[in-house]
């Protein structure tokens, strides 16, 4: 297995459908860009007002230079946003490895995995060649015993998330996200955590900043599950530790719960969804919706109707980069006020 | 609305009711056509094959903008919850399902299929998944992966990918139709495809005259059977009298301005809720758009030797909007130049991202390497709430003056 210390050149990756054990056995350390929490001015010579804060905020960092340590950056196809954010990236840093993997769109097409397997290995190629390096089947594999071995911790800790507060569960996904899969920092003791009586479900692109998971513990709600891209979705699915690695990438890829720019089945994540709701018992559902998220709001209709048909709760959020603390928190408190009523 | 000022198309009455007989026909005459809901990339040639109708909702939508009756729609679809920042095209048409009384045309015919092509957007994807629920209609999706490469050629295997999808895409509509594809029908319909195509870029090709016969509203116009009517015999034949009316007007020397001062490049969807009047703001400084990014869409090259199904693979992963924005880009300044052009416009369309996300860098690539100067412009193409007439018109009079400054 490569050695990685943090000291390595990292590559850093904008959503979780980038194979992370592809850049490890290329001898880097993947970590995921998220965006900061100023506002991003620079990236207004880049991206209109209506593309989303993620985008923005990401391309913001790289260019205030905070991501000058980064040796290639990578994306998958994902949404209309996202597709134009990789070219534009590669404009801007044309002396970084820029590589988009063009992941199928049809996951229920039977023809997705071939396709997949075949884009994986073309990236992985790019990736060999652009840096003069090898990725051997030997340490794909070992890539893949280690991510999974993260996974499984991460999982673990969600079945005991009950115990930690929401700030600790938001800190433990994303300071995971940008560590080598070995390093796990585990909250060192569960805390007493006596007011947390409403459970509840969050779903979103990504959680970015911890505004949201501060004011769930300050009124006393536990979020007992998720379906956030850095949240539950990065660790659903386990890798096959046999077989020809790069298929068994391929096939989680297509395992894993969908992302809304991905089609597995009409109503795959409003089954999903409920399925979530009803296995943790959750007393409701917060949107999390970053504006201009356009597959997030076009799923909203369809799962809020859902929801509504089986009667559970539900509150939109809408947020730019950072959540507004106050208004915010007048939301949820009135959200989660009814719920206990 | 306002009137157009510069020269009508006497072809424009045969147009008019080219796609008057269309929407009528789609509404209450297709004796044994189910009704296929398709997207604008979509291999079309293959529903026509196995003789479904198709209809088009991005043109409806269209249709909707330029009727004003988008904004009334697209609230219709906020109130349902649709987020008034998505596509407007397609808010409209989730209007149209909820409440067709308020719809043009008294809304599109239901569909039976509903095929979407991603080679275009993400959005059609989510559209033709609310339509699949609202409708309980089978739905097909062709993944058509995105190019990201330089040279713009797609990858082997996503040429195979998309291939092997057209034979699926034929077997769920045989099942859907309960026929088979003779492959006769596939290459007469092909054939007709290709003849119009090539016509239309034909026609696109003749504004590089001085002065051009054309503006930019008769491309928007006259791209609608291209779209709507690709691969039939009427297409043909509007095409054939379209080349010939433009190509009488190059040999006369006709303009379609009164004086054409200026040569422009439009990039983006038209502004169709003010079409003539965002135009006619041109037209009172000489400036004539002769060529576009949009409209050449539908001017792909088409093959006809060699396997079909590979062919439209090809031809239908390749269109501009699945291309990078380098490919796009070095696609403009080949415009420019062949044009002659003393300028661009863009249009920032917050209804379409894919089109509009990168047009900044787009423009810095093509002024520098060009020379010619480019205005943004923010507006949608079809919601008009958010246009702004008064401020628009600032912008294009300074970049106006910019330009006469240029001498």
């Amino acid at each position: 297995m490569p050695q990685i210390h943090t000291s390595h050149p990292k590559i850093g990756y904008l959503c979780t459908y980038v194979p992370e054990e592809i850049l490890h056995a290329a001898g880097f350390l993947p970590v995921r860009i998220m965006p900061g929490t100023t506002p991003p001015t620079r990236a207004d010579a880049h991206l209109q007002s209506y593309t989303c804060c993620f985008a923005r905020g990401c391309l913001d960092l790289a260019l205030a230079g905070k991501l000058n340590d980064l040796a290639g950056v990578v994306f998958t196809h994902t949404c209309d946003t996202m597709q134009g954010l990789a070219d534009i990236w590669r404009e801007v840093f044309p002396h970084l490895l820029v590589e988009t993997i063009v992941t199928p769109v049809t996951l229920n097409s039977p023809h997705a995995q071939k396709y997949l397997v075949a884009e994986l290995r073309r990236f992985t190629a790019a990736l060999e060649k652009h840096f003069d390096v090898r990725v051997t089947d030997d340490a794909l594999r070992a890539s893949i015993r280690a991510y999974n071995a993260r996974r499984r911790a991460l999982a673990d800790f969600y079945a005991r998330r009950a115990e930690f507060s929401a700030v600790e569960w938001f800190n433990v996904m994303n300071t995971a996200l940008t560590r080598p899969p070995e390093e796990l920092e585990m909250p060192q003791a569960a805390i007493e955590n006596q007011k947390s009586k409403i459970g509840l479900v969050l779903l979103g692109a990504t959680i970015d900043e911890p505004t949201l998971p501060q004011i769930l513990d300050d009124l006393g709600a536990r979020i007992v599950a998720d379906d956030f891209c850095n949240g539950a979705r990065y660790f659903d699915t386990l890798v096959a530790e046999d077989g020809d690695p790069i298929e068994a990438l391929a096939v989680r890829e297509i395992a894993r719960a969908a992302c809304p720019c991905k089609h597995r089945a009409l109503d795959h994540r409003i089954e999903r969804v409920l399925k979530l709701v009803r296995e943790h018992r959750a007393d409701g559902v917060i949107f999390y919706h970053k504006k201009f998220c356009d597959p997030h709001a076009w799923d909203y209709p369809p799962l809020a109707a859902a929801l509504d048909r089986e009667k559970i709760a539900h509150l939109l959020l809408e947020v730019e980069q950072v959540a507004p603390l106050g208004q915010t928190r007048v939301r949820v408190e009135a959200f989660l006020e009814m719920l206990s009523a | 609305m306002s009137e157009r000022r510069y020269k009508k198309l006497k072809t424009a009455p045969q147009l008019k009711t080219l796609l008057e007989r269309h929407y009528l026909a789609a509404k209450y005459f297709h004796p044994g056509k189910p009704i296929a809901w398709v997207t604008s990339g979509a291999p079309v040639e293959i529903v026509r094959a196995l003789d479904l109708f198709p209809v088009y909702p991005e043109n409806y939508g269209a249709l909707c903008g330029a009727r004003g009756a988008s904004a009334e729609l697209c609230q219709v679809a906020e109130a349902r919850g649709y987020s008034a920042d998505l596509c407007a095209y397609a808010r409209s048409s989730v209007g149209m399902m909820n409440d067709a009384k308020r719809a043009p045309l008294g809304g599109l015919p239901r569909p039976d299929v509903l095929i979407t092509c991603g080679n275009i957007c993400g959005t059609v994807l989510k559209w033709y998944e609310a339509a699949a629920r609202h409708y309980g209609a089978p739905l097909f999706i062709l993944d058509t992966p995105f190019i990201h490469a330089d040279d713009g050629e797609p990858t082997p295997h996503a040429i195979a990918y998309v291939a092997v999808q057209l034979d699926e895409m034929i077997a769920f509509l045989e099942k859907q139709t309960r026929r088979k594809l003779a492959r006769e029908k596939l290459f007469d319909v092909l054939r007709l495809s290709i003849e119009a195509v090539n016509l239309w870029r034909e026609v696109r090709e003749m504004c590089r005259a001085r002065p051009s016969p054309l503006n930019a509203p008769d491309l928007f116009l006259n791209m609608a059977p291209i779209v709507t009517l690709r691969g039939t015999k009427e297409c043909v034949e509007f095409y054939r009298a379209l080349k010939d009316e433009v190509a009488e007007r190059v040999a006369h020397k006709v303009s379609a301005l009164p004086e054409e001062k200026y040569r422009l490049l439009w990039d983006n969807i038209a502004i169709w809720h003010h079409l003539y009047k965002f135009y006619n703001h041109f037209v009172d400084y000489g400036a004539c758009f002769v060529v576009d990014t949009y409209t050449g869409g539908w001017a792909m090259r088409m093959n006809e030797q060699g396997d079909p199904i590979e062919g439209l693979a090809r031809t239908y992963t390749q269109v501009f909007l699945n291309q990078s924005l380098q490919v796009r880009a070095r696609d403009m300044i080949d415009l420019v130049q062949r044009f002659d052009v003393d300028g661009f416009v863009m249009h920032s369309n917050r209804s379409c991202k894919p089109y509009s996300a990168g047009q900044y860098d787009i423009r810095r690539i093509v002024t520098e390497q060009t020379g010619k100067p480019g205005l943004i412009i923010e507006a949608d193409h079809s919601d008009p709430r958010s246009y702004d007439d008064a401020a628009i018109r600032a912008r294009i009079q300074m970049f106006m003056e910019g330009l006469q400054a240029r001498g």
